[in-house]
């Protein structure tokens, strides 16, 4: 029947084909940028926030001139990072210096080989400062080996790293940290690297998917990093409302936050923070612009394609009285409309899709944000099965549209009398 | 044997304001095999009472039994199924789906029977061959004459093999050439296969061809 309606069910393909393959346009990189934010983040931000503090100027009322050397400035932080840690509610503290944290608007990359390797390998990589909780504050996952207590107190040597499990496994192919070795070329020198424990795999950005990293310790303060780039890392109690906390938090802070020259000057969520950086970077814009667009099209695809379908079923009343006359029950009829509505969709959906895989052959499929090349095997660097699961998604919106462009006149038509639906025409 | 039992039938068909009885306590018999035409002016209730015999109307009142079934109380499904098994509809516009080639309109009715597509085309073929339309088998509606196409629809009205055939005006539309043709055809279903005819027309000369003829006048059966 299909067949012997092709000249109207021509067009109605070609339009299903032209509507498929904007769809692939549209909907892909919401698709794999949908996905990439859905990786878990591999630490609970939830219940983080985040201490900037900053130092009193010479003018400034409380300004204190006998503490201005670094040791004081050192003490100082380090009696604020005490009265966090000592406030209610919160678990951990710690103090995080510069701008190499996740989510932060800087970033550092690294070089090094793994030893019986040439290949150089490159990482983000994070400056934390061993036995201040730094890891059980940011709350990772525990890798294989020592726990999170452990690897902050660890006595770490120069040279010393802490790798995520998925930067342990791309490089080293294992999960096991004990005798993994990087190696670089200093002033002639060969200096050796040691990996001393893991982590579980998190995201540097939020927006990104895991990409390799590398924990760095920091064995003294580096005070350039005063006034500016001074924080403190805090992690609540479990089941603390982070706005409650803020709110009780702030006014204490604004009060009560202060050793010599310096002094806490805001505290906001981690999430907050993280929400920040995406606007700031963009991606958080062209994402949300992504979605309206897809949401638009979605809407306008609702009306376009249900709308054709729509009339094109409600102009076949004489058809469905004959049908009815000679037997057709009302499912039979819906069952048949709704049928050919379905092969109509499929055999578009396979034309619309061959015809964008020459695209993606050449052009290539949507990425996501990840900057450089991602540890992770997710579904959406397979080229097969990124194209089949995006086309069995865009498959399955048309056919709901399309279905739905049918199913409520074809009720409304199955359900009138035969003798109606003949008198009509 | 009655093959078409209407009693006390009556049709109102209402509107907000209007009531309009277009059928009036109509009590007729058809036996089986008999070819029965009604006659009547316009508007007298014809049609009407040849789509509540062939159960795509049903009665404000009355009670129909149809090969010996009483059909009243069956619900859509069953009416479906019956209509299907035994009855075949004739129309004056022919209603021919105009999209779909002459074998597969004549297939229509066997689409609704559990019947296999080799089985379907074989019965199309056959019963295109006793309309003498075999040689348009793969045509378009739309390329046929008006008396081809009633042929077409005869054909599918008698694929399905039903006792009973209804036209309502089949030669309506046609010339009269092309109306004695469609008339002969339905005469040989009638003598020859024995199947039981009800045909609505305005020709008093189709109407003295067939077995009987009732009269109709504002609803009430009046001859």
């Amino acid at each position: 029947m299909l067949w012997f309606r092709r000249h109207r069910n021509g067009w109605l393909l070609a339009e299903l084909i032209v509507v498929c393959i904007v769809s692939w346009a549209i909907f892909d990189p919401v698709v794999v940028v949908t996905h990439d934010r859905m990786i878990p983040l591999g630490y609970d931000a939830d219940r983080l926030c985040l201490v900037s503090l900053n130092v009193f100027r010479p003018n400034a009322p409380g300004f204190d001139r006998q503490a201005t050397d670094s040791a004081s400035l050192i003490r100082a932080y380090d009696n604020l990072v005490q009265r966090v840690r000592n406030y209610p509610e919160v678990k951990h503290a710690t103090p995080l210096l510069g701008w190499l944290y996740p989510n932060s608007q800087g970033q550092g990359v690294m070089t090094r080989m793994p030893v019986e390797d040439t290949i150089p390998c490159r990482m983000r990589y994070i400056e934390f400062l061993p036995h201040t909780q730094f890891f059980e504050t940011y709350g990772f996952r525990p890798g294989k080996g020592m726990t999170l207590e452990e690897l902050s107190d660890y006595p770490y040597k120069d040279g010393d790293l802490v790798l995520s499990e998925n930067t342990l496994e791309t490089f080293f192919h294992t999960d096991n940290p004990q005798g993994c070795r990087f190696w670089q070329i200093h002033s002639q020198d060969t200096l050796y690297t040691d990996v001393v424990g893991t982590t579980g795999t998190f995201r540097m950005y939020s927006d990104w998917q895991p990409i390799p990293v590398a924990f760095v310790p920091m064995n003294s303060i580096d005070l350039s990093y005063f006034p500016s780039d001074v924080k403190i890392l805090v992690r609540l109690e479990e089941g603390v409302s982070m706005d409650r906390f803020l709110h009780r938090f702030h006014p204490w802070m604004v009060r009560e936050l202060r050793a010599g020259n310096l002094y806490a000057q805001k505290v906001e969520s981690y999430q907050q923070l993280i929400t920040n950086r995406e606007y700031k970077t963009g991606t958080m814009t062209l994402y949300q612009r992504n979605v309206a667009m897809a949401v638009f099209f979605l809407i306008n695809l609702c009306l376009g394609v249900s709308g054709t379908f729509w009339v094109q079923t409600r102009n076949r009343r004489e058809e469905v009285g004959i049908m009815l006359s000679y037997g057709a029950t009302r499912g039979a009829i819906v069952r048949f409309l709704l049928g050919e509505g379905i092969v109509l969709t499929t055999v578009s959906t396979l034309v619309g899709c061959l015809f964008y895989l020459q695209y993606a052959i050449s052009e290539g499929l949507a990425q996501g944000q990840t900057g450089m090349e991602t540890t992770g095997s997710y579904w959406v660097h397979n080229f097969g099965l990124h194209f089949f699961i995006v086309s069995f998604i865009i498959y399955l919106i048309l056919l709901v549209v399309v279905l739905v462009g049918i199913y409520i006149p074809a009720r409304k038509i199955s359900a009138i009398s035969p003798t109606d639906a003949l008198r009509d025409e | 044997m009655n093959m078409i039992e209407l009693t006390g039938i009556n049709k109102i068909y209402r509107t907000n304001e209007i009531e309009t009885q277009a059928l009036e306590n109509v009590n007729l018999n058809v036996e089986k095999g008999e070819f029965l035409s009604i006659m009547g002016p316009s508007g007298c209730g014809k049609s009407t009472l040849l789509n509540i015999m062939g159960l795509l109307d049903a009665p404000t009142s009355g009670t129909i039994r149809i090969a010996g079934t009483l059909v009243e109380g069956m619900k859509d499904k069953e009416l479906a199924a019956f209509r299907n098994k035994n009855l075949g509809f004739v129309f004056q516009s022919f209603h021919l789906i105009n999209s779909l080639n002459v074998i597969d309109n004549v297939e229509l009715p066997l689409l609704y029977r559990n019947v296999s597509a080799k089985e379907r085309r074989h019965l199309a073929e056959e019963v295109l061959k006793k309309v003498g339309l075999s040689h348009r088998m793969r045509h378009m509606p739309t390329q046929l004459s008006g008396g081809q196409c009633q042929r077409v629809a005869i054909a599918r009205a008698i694929i399905g093999n039903p006792e009973i055939i209804l036209a309502d005006e089949p030669t309506g539309n046609l010339d009269s050439k092309m109306g004695a043709e469609v008339m002969e055809l339905l005469h040989q279903l009638n003598q020859e296969d024995g199947r039981t005819i009800v045909m609505v027309t305005h020709n008093e000369e189709q109407a003295r061809q067939t077995s009987r003829t009732v009269r109709f006048f504002d609803g009430r059966q009046v001859g």
